[in-house]
């Protein structure tokens, strides 16, 4: 399976668009909600509007059968302004959570949404008895990307060579972040 | 054996029939065919017994069986004229039939051999106000009162009925003298309390301003409706010059609500500054000091910031706006714009919007601040200067700029529902229907739980002649799934005048009445539907209420839904009479207009498909239907018969579609005098029946009063 439209989910936290000592330096406070049948459509605009690409139904299909993995920020109560699509991997003796795209919106980034997005899904995957694992590919050009979530316990795991169809380079690390139990 | 003879029961049937009329325990309690059966055991033995076979008849009348019911009580009569009880079950099953008139009679004939009973009477009088007919209601009000004058609702009912007819003084006597039976007035309790209000009010009708403040002011410790009494106090008090106290009085009323508009005209009016005064902008240095003071007193009442701005101008205004809008923009408040919309009608403050939020915007995007602020602004904060400025122009006609901004908006942040409705607003403020539909159904999508998406999106459609998606989108949210019926259960009367607007455009006359003339039947309902009032209203002493109530049920086709749903209808009979084969003519359809014929066929093809689709999951959902048929809750219900004419073949078959116009026009006539479509329909009306002077006559008088 292909995923290089993952190529550009960090891009997304990390691109500011205007010169950053104009920009707006507070933490913006967010609240989160669910992506349900009743709001994916929002959930689609968001991101045709950060990623270049245009995901399939199943990529909708995976992210609403993820529990509260996938996740949306709202500024100022109602206003979409981000999300994290994950996947749920159901092994036989554990699940995997892949993540799949963290996006926010070109105004809104540089003010810490995509982290409390990161935490919210990474502690509640802590609490979960049932995965074991977060991952996710990166490009291996990306150092700002990989910076960023190694700032959370993920460690390079693999290195997948020609990964992507149409970027360059085409490879790719699988960032990986193990769950320990406390009660094994 | 004479007649009466054979109309007296024995002892032990007379109990069983106490059991059906007097307790009306079977009656009462629902369980019709308990009734049935104690009836008929007494009609075993005596088939001639006439009030027996009455309530044999309205027990059937009950369970639906119409006509059996009209022919045991006409039976029933022909055995006992005599008897009251058979009358006043005549007079019930016209009632249940809505013929009041005849209902009336009946209840006349039973008085006649009954004339002091109190439940025919109540029955009676019940029917006269519904009817209006109030020459009578006084008068059953004043044998009710004669009956039983220890009954506060008996003394009340006969003061309402003179007021009804207008008649003031008579009103206001009876309240008096029903004060004057009173013993003990020192409990405070509500029916008291309402009642005293509404003699106030009757008072207030007469024009006697005095004594209506006087008599206010020495019931208060009695009145528990104390906001109504304060409310009423300050009006009159104002009314009659009484300044500083008017003043005082709207400073305590502002003190518990500092957003009514209501208290601020009156304060304003007590210091002398009249809605001429405020609007026109002189004294505006006494009004700013008055406002400050409110302000530093009410600090949290948006009301006080937003009344200066409309006496405010020039660099004042400007200043008091641009401060004005801050919180607004910020929080993101879509709603700022239909909030200062007012201001809109003067042309220089336009002018000083323009300028403050132009500036507003090049500040924010060259350094993301808001005019005279130092602090950076959360990225949000442009959003919304956008979304008002796109309004903004809009409302100034310059659709090209307002698309523009709206569209940088929707470039930011494309998450925003509201400006997608923005957007379609644009749209069609532009005349553009297809687009606004187009975008409305966009902001729709994005959130499918609600409801007001769906309305919106709805009601864009039928603008843009989308009859089909329409159909499907409207019943997303209504209870029954697709069942159309629904809609018009629910008095849905914006939809069905949209739809019929509609069908109007596409020539489609008989759906087009289909929808509109069920606006109509919903009128006559909420007429109907007055009638439990009549009881519950004095029973409850609501009295002000219950004025107000009749009050608006008089002048009920007044309603915009009832006007704008005639004017169509009007319309549809002129358009029937011009052209009688229009009735059969199928649908000129807007999509296919200036296509190839290898075009049409396509859509024409891909319909079929869509329709093909629509009709097997409709017979689906019939199945599943019937499987539901059996739950245990479907079962009292009595099934709906299927519509005859569902898509109004028969209305647009109508012989006379002129006499059924003139109809309407009678009514616009009556209800809707002020507005000139009345008289340019009527105009066409008459002209089609060639009553060229009345035409003529009718015209120059109303253009004239208009």
């Amino acid at each position: 399976m292909q995923f290089d439209e993952l190529a550009e989910d960090y891009d997304a936290i990390i691109n500011p668009m205007q010169p950053v000592e104009q920009r707006y330096k507070k933490k913006l406070p967010v609240c989160f909600g669910p992506i349900t049948d009743k709001n994916v459509e929002q959930v689609k605009t968001l991101n045709r509007s950060i990623f270049p690409v245009k995901y399939n139904d199943k990529f909708y299909n995976d992210v609403q059968n993820s529990g509260n993995y996938t996740q949306l920020a709202y500024y100022s109560t109602d206003i979409l302004v981000g999300a994290i699509c994950c996947r749920v991997e159901k092994k036989e003796d554990a699940s995997r959570l892949y993540i799949m795209t963290i996006g926010v919106l070109a105004p809104y980034r540089c003010c810490g949404v995509g982290t409390s997005l990161l935490e919210m899904c990474l502690n509640l995957a802590a609490e979960d008895a049932d995965i074991d694992e977060a991952y996710l590919h990166v490009q291996t050009s990306n150092t700002d990307a990989i910076n960023f979530y190694k700032r959370f316990g993920f460690e390079v795991k693999d290195k997948i060579l020609n990964y992507y169809k149409r970027i360059d380079p085409p490879d790719c690390f699988v960032l990986s972040k193990q769950f320990t139990r406390r009660s094994q | 054996m004479s007649s009466s003879n054979t109309q007296l029961l024995p002892q032990k049937e007379a109990a069983v029939f106490k059991t059906i009329v007097v307790r009306l325990k079977f009656y009462e309690t629902k369980q019709y065919k308990k009734g049935l059966k104690a009836a008929d055991s007494i009609l075993k033995k005596y088939p001639e017994h006439g009030e027996t076979l009455a309530m044999k008849g309205l027990t059937l009348n009950c369970m639906d069986r119409k006509q059996e019911a009209y022919d045991f009580v006409r039976l029933a009569l022909k055995k006992n004229m005599l008897s009251h009880v058979c009358w006043h079950v005549y007079g019930l099953l016209y009632r249940s039939d809505r013929d009041y008139k005849e209902a009336i009679k009946c209840y006349k004939q039973a008085l006649r051999r009954d004339k002091d009973n109190g439940q025919i009477l109540r029955d009676l009088c019940l029917l006269q106000i519904q009817t209006r007919e109030l020459t009578g209601f006084i008068e059953t009000r004043r044998q009710l009162l004669a009956i039983n004058p220890k009954n506060r609702n008996n003394w009340v009912g006969f003061a309402v009925s003179h007021h009804a007819a207008g008649d003031l003084d008579m009103a206001l006597k009876v309240l008096e003298s029903y004060e004057g039976t009173l013993e003990d007035t020192s409990n405070a309790d509500y029916e008291h309390s309402e009642m005293l209000l509404y003699k106030a009010q009757v008072l207030e009708e007469k024009g006697e301003l005095e004594k209506t403040l006087a008599h206010l002011e020495k019931s208060e410790p009695l009145i528990v409706d104390k906001q109504s009494f304060r409310e009423k106090r300050a009006e009159l008090l104002l009314k009659l010059g009484r300044l500083e106290d008017a003043e005082a009085m709207y400073r305590e009323l502002l003190s518990i609500n500092s957003d009514n508009y209501q208290y601020h005209k009156g304060l304003l009016e007590a210091r002398g500054y009249t809605d001429d005064v405020v609007a026109g902008g002189v004294k505006q240095d006494e009004l700013v000091s008055i406002y400050r003071e409110l302000s530093q007193m009410h600090p949290k009442s948006n009301a006080i910031k937003r009344i200066p701005l409309d006496f405010l101008t020039g660099d004042r205004f400007k200043e008091s706006f641009s401060s004005y809008v801050k919180p607004f923009l910020r929080k993101g408040v879509p709603s700022l714009f239909s909030d200062v919309k007012p201001l809109y009608s003067k042309p220089d403050k336009v002018q000083i919007m323009e300028e403050v939020m132009v500036k507003n915007l090049e500040r924010l995007r060259s350094e993301q601040k808001l005019v005279g602020e130092d602090d950076v602004d959360p990225p949000v904060t442009v959003l919304w200067v956008l979304e008002y400025l796109a309004n903004h122009f809009d409302r100034k006609g310059d659709s090209p700029r307002a698309l523009q901004l709206i569209d940088e908006a929707l470039d930011y942040t494309p998450t925003v529902i509201d400006l997608h409705l923005t957007k379609a607003r644009i749209y069609k403020h532009a005349g553009d229907f297809q687009k606004a539909s187009d975008e409305c159904e966009i902001a729709r999508k994005m959130d499918l739980a609600d409801r007001f998406l769906n309305t919106m999106s709805v009601k864009y459609m039928l603008r843009a002649d989308r009859r089909q998606p329409a159909e499907g989108t409207v019943t997303l949210f209504s209870k029954d799934g697709d069942n159309p019926n629904n809609l018009f259960d629910m008095q849905c009367m914006w939809y069905e005048i949209e739809f019929g607007r509609s069908c109007l455009r596409s020539r489609l006359y008989g759906k087009a009445l289909k929808k509109l003339t069920a606006v109509n039947k919903h009128f006559t309902d909420i007429i109907e539907d007055q009638f439990d009032f009549h009881t519950y209203c004095l029973r409850k002493m609501t009295l002000r209420a219950y004025m107000m109530l009749l009050r608006c049920e008089d002048t009920i086709y007044k309603h915009k839904f009832f006007v704008r749903a005639a004017f169509s209808i009007v319309q549809c009979y002129i358009a029937l009479h011009d052209n009688p084969a229009s009735a059969q003519e199928g649908e000129e359809d807007p999509e296919l207009k200036g296509l190839s014929d290898a075009e049409v066929k396509k859509i024409l093809r891909k319909r079929r498909k869509a329709q093909a689709r629509a009709e097997e999951e409709s017979a689906d959902d019939k199945n599943k239907d019937k499987g539901k048929k059996n739950d245990p809750k479907g079962k009292g219900k009595t099934i709906k018969q299927d519509d005859p004419d569902p898509d109004g073949e028969q209305l647009a078959k109508v012989e006379k579609p002129l006499d059924e116009a003139s109809r309407y026009v009678s009514i616009l006539q009556e209800h809707a005098g002020n507005l000139i479509e009345t008289h340019l329909l009527s105009m066409e009306v008459y002209m089609r029946k060639t009553r060229l002077l009345k035409v003529f006559c009718l015209y120059i008088l109303n253009t004239m009063q208009l």
